[in-house]
């Protein structure tokens, strides 16, 4: 049996001359899975059979000549907050009715199927997308390949885990404050939020209606780049989503950023206790960036602190009224910090609520106008890598967001990427984020992969799976 | 946590209906002393004071059922 291959890009090569197959290929990538997954939780619930029968057929498909496209025969997950005609949703909850979504695919599973995608399973999360983990509950503790003692980060949590482990080769995400990007941070693959109403959302168990986001998470931003072209575009199902062309994101990628301006943000990102690594691998990424032709400004993010509040009053609002009854009702059955940080939403106002969305409208202008003087903007994604278990469960349950820098993109629904930049002192991963101007994702993914063909920090594989013998 | 925040919060919860225990009431106690800071920077924006919310509601809809 071949061993994982690291990207979709070197899979469908693979599949295409005939040096793998669909069902050989997810072989190794159900190995990897049944070595490591009872340690790293990434799964809720595997669908083998289903799988199986999915890449015969892409085989089959393949050798009558049928070709899908880049998705067409690899192994993708599912985070468990969309639904799945295969089995029922959890939100990784045991509130949530079984009865939800059940025999239905979300939009955008749909469209992973017809891109010839084989779904491997649903993976974990944080409680409804929300909070951190709580030992005391049924589902698995998701824990990061690069240091078990560490967290994932969430909310795409098996996502981050089982791509950085190679238990599939991309996944599913979901984006309302960072859920995509902290956990490709923290488990050093990459991560891509797109442009708010880029993709459809519905039959996606919600968070935060005006901020969630799905999106890939893959080791390449080019595998990001292929997911993404396979489930964006609008649906009448979802009316958050925008009739806008869907162009090719790759369009542009030819590893050069000759005539792009950059602007760098450090004013926001750099707090006291900010990892010395992450200032140096920072300096280090912005002069490969300049080397492959960008020229560099140093800028300040508009109304930074406001938006970041206005995102919180939002998200917890929206997330309080999607749950109050329940709270109500079955307090103890949610996890710890979840209720925790869902009942937060119930200490803010109406008034709070409408002036965040004010809030957010002058961000939108500050940003518009900065935008008309850099095409993109760089800054540091995390200011430390992942926190520890021990860290994690005594912290009150929105601490993680000090150290992430994600907020503010949802806030203001421009897409933004992240992607490896190096390593702690500890070998955990840090990120460099890179965020554009709404619906310009295809700049996002020439930034990212232009990055990446002069670096290789996204290749890197843990030691926990490089030191693992393949399957035989 | 001042006493006064606690019984802010507790006020506040009993009137959304929920019932955490005392050392959550706590946690959302520190957290809604830090929360204030951020709604009080809201609404102290000058530059918001005639922005219009980014809200939308239609009158007439397109109503398709997932």
């Amino acid at each position: 049996m071949p061993d994982v291959p690291l990207t979709i890009t070197e899979a469908a090569e693979q599949l295409r001359s005939g040096a793998t197959t669909a069902v050989e290929l997810l072989a190794a990538v159900t190995a990897r899975a049944d070595a490591h997954d009872e340690l790293l939780g990434a799964y809720i619930t595997r669908f083998d059979d289903e799988a199986l029968e999915a890449a015969e057929r892409a085989d089959a498909e393949l050798a009558a000549g049928i070709d899908h496209g880049p998705l067409h025969g690899i192994p993708i997950g599912v985070k468990d907050i969309l639904a799945m005609a295969e089995g029922p949703t959890t939100a990784q909850s045991l509130i949530l009715d079984p009865a939800w979504g059940a025999g239905k695919d979300a939009p955008v599973v749909t469209r992973l199927r017809a891109a010839g995608a084989v779904l491997t399973g649903k993976l974990t999360t944080m409680e409804f997308a929300c909070g951190a983990p709580d030992p005391d509950k049924p589902f698995p503790l998701p824990r990061n390949p690069w240091n078990t003692d560490t967290w994932t980060g969430g909310s795409s949590s098996g996502t981050g885990a089982g791509v950085a482990a190679g238990m599939f080769l991309a996944g599913v995400g979901t984006d309302t404050g960072g859920s995509i990007r902290i956990p490709a941070i923290f488990c050093g693959v990459s991560g891509l939020m797109p442009t708010f109403g880029r993709v459809p959302k519905s039959g996606c168990a919600p968070l935060g209606y005006s901020l969630d986001h799905i999106g890939p998470l893959a080791r390449s931003t080019r595998d990001c780049a292929y997911f993404l072209q396979a489930i964006a575009g609008p649906d009448p199902t979802d009316p958050y989503t925008v009739d806008r062309p869907v162009p090719d994101f790759l369009e542009n990628a030819n590893g050069s950023l000759e005539g792009v301006r950059i602007g760098v943000e450090r004013a926001n990102h750099f707090p006291d206790d900010t990892d010395p690594a992450v200032v140096a691998q920072f300096e280090a990424s912005l002069a490969v960036l300049e080397e492959l032709g960008a020229t560099l400004v140093d800028v300040e993010i508009p109304h930074y602190q406001e938006v970041v509040a206005a995102m919180l009053v939002t998200c917890m609002s929206e997330a309080f009224a999607y749950h109050r009854n329940d709270l109500q009702e079955r307090w103890g059955d949610f996890f710890r910090t979840t209720r925790v940080a869902v009942a937060s939403g119930a200490l803010f106002s109406g008034a709070d609520y409408v002036q965040a969305q004010r809030v957010r409208r002058v961000g939108q202008r500050g940003l518009a106008g900065l935008f008309q003087e850099v095409d993109l903007i760089v800054s540091p994604a995390a200011s430390k890598g992942a926190p520890t278990y021990d860290e994690l469960l005594v912290a009150d349950p929105l601490s993680v967001l000090d150290r992430v820098h994600t907020a503010y993109w949802d806030a203001v629904g421009n897409p933004a990427l992240v992607v490896p930049m190096g390593f702690d002192d500890g070998g955990l991963p840090l990120s460099l984020q890179i965020a554009a101007r709404p619906f310009e994702e295809a700049l996002l993914v020439q930034a990212g992969d232009a990055f990446q063909q002069a670096s290789d920090w996204h290749l890197r594989v843990p030691p926990l799976v490089s030191e693992t013998p393949a399957a035989a | 946590m001042s006493t006064d925040q606690l019984a802010t919060v507790n006020t506040l919860l009993a009137a959304a209906g929920v019932d955490p225990s005392a050392a959550e009431r706590e946690t959302l106690t520190e957290m809604y002393a830090m929360f204030k800071g951020g709604v009080e920077l809201i609404h102290a924006m000058p530059e918001a004071r005639y922005e219009v919310p980014a809200l939308v509601f239609e009158a007439d809809p397109e109503l398709t059922e997932w």
